[in-house]
């Protein structure tokens, strides 16, 4: 019996232990705790700064490419010889390869995982476009050891294996060869970031070929081998390399590619070279190596011969070339620090006019002001190409859309968004081809990042750029959605909701309030530029970034990361109530006056101003001998015994506390609601009926203990009309509506349309100003 | 039962199935205004995904800015803005008229609509897919201007349709 009883207790007891410690309710949920669970481990590869630690290793990968454009059959030829360098302490029993291409093979994974109902069947193209028609898909010639010998190798959908006879040992490379070819999309009906656009009116073609080449998947201390299938959102990682590549195209085609040209003399013609020679020295505005007429010349006598253009590029991530006998070509020097570096444009005559004016202009703002953010731009080249309805980034190279009407006039909007895409699509050289991340786990570490800097360009290239993202409230409608349908920005790749929203526009967003409101500017720069210069050509996580800010700032940003990054909160915060205070000074001379004044000014009860109307005497106004001193006393004037106690007082006071009684000073206490769950710093304005006003800044921390609900109290010499919470609009509060003391509401936006009796239907104004 | 699929073929401007900027979403704010006894609506969406939208459904636009003066273009907007936003008052849908068109050059476009003269009533339905048979991901918010206050209702592919009291 003791023993039951001895065992029973115990029992209890350890029952009651282990409850405490499973109930979700008992484990700290605090917005401030520190990210501990959630980051890796750091070790001698990533160290607990978010610096590559003393052992990082990276693997590297050269290429030697020739390439074949079929123009007739719309097929590209390839063969490569690759050389892969094992600098991991690991030994390889195999290599993996990308095999992008076979995204568009017959019965590929990313048409069998495509949500559809039959809407999205509702017309003969969609049919075609969602049969398996086209096939795109690589197909592989050989793979062979140096010696001659086939290579064993098994295809996994857009992955390719070879297995090696003998591991390859840390410290060792190999090398061996493919030969491969496929059909190359037609980008306009198919889709793609890569492939043609085929121009009926002149029947010519433009090429923009990319991901086009069996391609070393990245091995590292996060993943092992990058094994994540390509199935078209996520973009990619790729090892470092040097490239000699040789393409074989028509003899009149003009190619821009990712490297430097090494046979102009065989390729370009002579006035050509004379201009390119010329371009290199006018650092003023951009030459023409290439003009319309001469594009326009080519696109007439397609010449039957074939040129093979050579290209070298250095310590880049991947290659991408354009080719087209349409292109107009122009060079402008761009000197960053020590080293210059050809902005180029290669574009058709239906760019223009727009692209000439500003494509190449674009480039170069983008590397300016990018290198200010990061690093030095380290290439030699930055290319823009121009490439219908899409915005595409390669190593030096980028495909980008905005194409005037036939007319040659464009819209604001047409105009904005070419430029917007031409320095986003610039801007990826520094995030993801320089700092290296892996764009198929994690789109914010290049999209986020660049779309905040994209950001900071736009609004350097022209005062009030109508940039589509970045302000605070700009991402408020958004995070303020449906969480069940919005992902934290820590998602894969292929999982997110709402794409551009959670990967683009919500870091852009945090990076700018960092910058803005939590850092401010010097130190967020500061800590930014070690992130870029830390891992610049190397492959960071999103633990070195979260680490690096925090560890070259000074500032610990734990629960922003939380908040941001790795959760669905958004941001509203409501100014629940305030009340007003003001110092008693015991002076009867002054407070008899102020209870005076606010008796006179309160509200009165409605049975109040009824009983006075009433004609009616009461029974002391009847009978005034029932009256005594309490009736008769005014208790605003002003006793003897009144003076006396505030005599008393005063010789108890100390001088400084005498200044504070008659200082005057009003106090305010402001109450605050953590409604959308996100805590952010509190920015907020007083107004003073002077017309005056103050703004004050109180750190996210003040949400330390209680993340729900706070408090604090103002003081001001002046009386204070009234609050407005987060009054520059920097914290993306979703409700503004419950941001200010009085209530202020809110215009719709239909209100404002209406007064400002806006005509706002209008066409192009270039086409306006024509008529 | 079988049912026949009608195939049409449309020429339409290119798909931007791969475009890397996407956005796919729209954003109403509707309020009653006692004085005029009209629904007030403005309804926000990224330019280059309606244009996208109106083209792969087959109605046949310039882009929006060339739509302007043209009425044969704007009603055609119309049509489709009333399909894909329904406020709908015992079952039966009002008709929105597209009174004015707002294009900001960061391509956001606006569109200002209103219904015709009208009793409050004590609850509405609405029913905003806008873009959502081409946008899977398509999400659309309403902000609902109240006497007390904003009420926010999101609508989603697998929840195109709620009720409002008003």
């Amino acid at each position: 019996m003791k023993i039951l009883f001895t065992l029973l207790f115990a029992f209890t007891c350890l029952n009651s232990w282990s409850q405490g410690h499973d109930n979700p309710e008992n484990i700290n949920k605090n917005k401030f705790r520190q990210l501990k669970q959630e980051l890796p481990t750091p070790n001698v590869y990533r160290t607990a700064s978010g610096a590559p630690g003393h052992e990082y290793y990276q693997q590297q990968a050269n290429y030697d490419i020739e390439i074949e454009i079929d123009d007739d059959k719309q097929t590209v030829y390839g063969k490569e010889r690759i050389t892969y360098i094992n600098n991991s302490p690991d030994k390889l029993d195999y290599l993996w390869l990308q095999l992008d291409q076979n995204q568009r093979a017959p019965g590929s994974d990313s048409k069998l995982i495509q949500v559809e109902n039959m809407e999205n069947f509702s017309t003969l193209e969609k049919v075609h476009s969602k049969m398996f028609e086209f096939d795109g898909g690589y197909k592989i010639d050989f793979i062979k050891a140096t010696n001659g010998e086939d290579m064993d190798y098994a295809i996994n959908k857009t992955m390719l294996r070879i297995d090696l006879k003998e591991a390859l040992q840390p410290g060792k490379s190999i090398s061996f060869e493919i030969k491969w070819w496929y059909n190359i999309n037609d980008r306009m009906k198919i889709g793609g970031r890569s492939g043609y656009e085929y121009f009926p009116e002149d029947d010519n073609y433009l090429y923009t070929i990319a991901q086009f080449f069996p391609r070393m998947c990245v091995y590292n201390d996060v993943e092992g081998w990058q094994n994540k299938q390509f199935l078209g959102r996520g973009e990619f990682t790729l090892p470092f390399g040097d490239y000699n590549v040789e393409i074989k195209v028509p003899g009149d085609h003009i190619i821009a590619a990712t490297g430097v040209l090494q046979n102009e003399n065989q390729v370009l013609s002579s006035k050509q070279r004379e201009r390119l020679a010329a371009a290199k020295k006018d650092f003023s505005k951009p030459t023409i190596i290439v003009t319309q007429e001469e594009a326009t010349e080519s696109e007439k006598t397609k010449s039957k011969k074939s040129k093979v253009w050579k290209f070298k590029a250095e310590n880049v991530r991947d290659f991408a070339f354009a080719s087209s006998r349409k292109f107009i070509w122009d060079v402008m020097p761009v000197k960053i620090e020590d080293k210059t570096t050809l902005a180029m444009s290669y574009y058709p005559k239906e760019g223009n006019p727009l692209w000439e004016k500003y494509s190449t202009e674009v480039v170069a703002h983008t590397l300016e002001v990018y290198s200010d953010h990061t690093i030095p731009y380290p290439y030699p080249v930055a290319i823009s190409v121009h490439a219908a309805s899409i915005g595409m980034e390669y190593p030096m190279i980028c495909f980008n859309y905005g194409r005037p009407e036939k007319d040659g006039t464009y819209t604001p909007r047409l105009k904005y968004g070419m430029m917007s895409v031409i320095i986003h699509e610039v801007g990826h050289n520094f995030f993801p081809m320089i700092i290296n991340s892996d764009e198929r786990q994690w789109t914010w570490m290049d999209e986020g990042l660049n779309t905040f800097l994209q950001y900071v360009a736009e609004q350097k290239w022209e005062s009030n750029y109508p940039s589509r993202r970045g302000p605070a409230y700009m991402i408020s409608d958004y995070m303020g959605g449906d969480k069940e349908y919005i992902s934290p920005i820590m998602t894969n790749s292929e999982s997110i909701w709402q794409f551009g929203n959670n990967a683009y526009g919500k870091p852009a967003t945090a990076l700018n309030i960092l910058r803005e409101t939590i850092m401010g500017r010097e130190l967020f720069d500061y800590a930014f530029k070690v992130y870029a210069e830390r891992w610049a050509f190397k492959h960071p996580t999103p633990a070195d970034f979260f680490r690096t800010m925090e560890d070259a700032s000074g500032v610990d940003l734990d629960w922003f990361w939380r908040g941001w990054f790795y959760s669905t909160d958004h941001v509203d915060i409501a100014m629940t109530d305030v009340k007003w205070f003001e110092i008693n000074t015991e002076d009867p001379k002054i407070e008899k006056k102020w209870s005076e004044k606010k008796e006179q000014n309160k509200t009165q009860f409605i049975g109040d101003i009824r009983n006075q109307a009433d004609t009616n005497k009461t029974r002391l106004e009847r009978k005034p001998e029932l009256a005594d001193y309490y009736n008769k006393k005014n208790p605003y004037a002003i006793e003897s015994a009144d003076e006396q106690d505030f005599e008393k007082l005063q010789k108890t006071l100390s001088q400084k506390n005498k200044v504070l009684l008659n200082s005057g000073i009003h106090f305010y206490e402001l109450n605050f609601s953590n409604i959308g769950g996100l805590v952010m710093p509190l920015i907020i304005k007083a107004k003073f009926a002077d017309g005056t006003d103050e703004v004050v800044h109180i750190p996210a921390e003040i949400w330390l203990r209680n993340n729900y609900k706070t408090s604090k109290v103002l003081f001001f010499k002046k009386e204070v009309s009234a609050f407005i919470l987060d009054p520059f609009l920097e914290t993306a509060d979703t409700d503004i509506s419950n941001n200010s003391w009085p209530r202020k509401v809110e215009p719709t936006r239909f209100k404002i349309f209406n007064e400002k009796k806006m005509k706002e239907i209008k066409e192009n104004p270039m086409q306006r100003s024509k008529r | 039962m079988k049912l026949r699929v009608i195939l049409t073929s449309i020429i339409f401007a290119c798909s931007f199935q791969l475009s890397a900027h996407e956005f796919y979403f729209s954003f109403a704010e509707m309020q009653y205004n006692k004085k005029s006894e009209q629904f007030e609506i403005s309804l926000v969406v990224t330019g280059h995904d309606m244009e996208e939208y109106l083209a792969d459904i087959g109605v046949s636009i310039p882009n929006l800015e060339q739509c302007a003066r043209q009425p044969i273009y704007l009603s055609l907007i119309e049509i489709e803005i009333n399909k894909g936003l329904q406020i709908l008052i015992k079952g039966n849908s009002l008709s929105l008229d597209l009174i004015g068109m707002k294009i900001n050059d960061n391509d956001q476009v606006v569109f200002f609509m209103t219904s015709r003269k009208m009793q409050k009533p004590n609850s509405i339905a609405i029913q905003y897919d806008l873009m959502m048979d081409f946008y899977p991901l398509q999400q659309n918010k309403l902000t609902l201007f109240k006497p007390e206050g904003k009420q926010f209702v999101t609508f989603l592919n697998t929840r195109t349709k709620r009720t409002i009291k008003l």
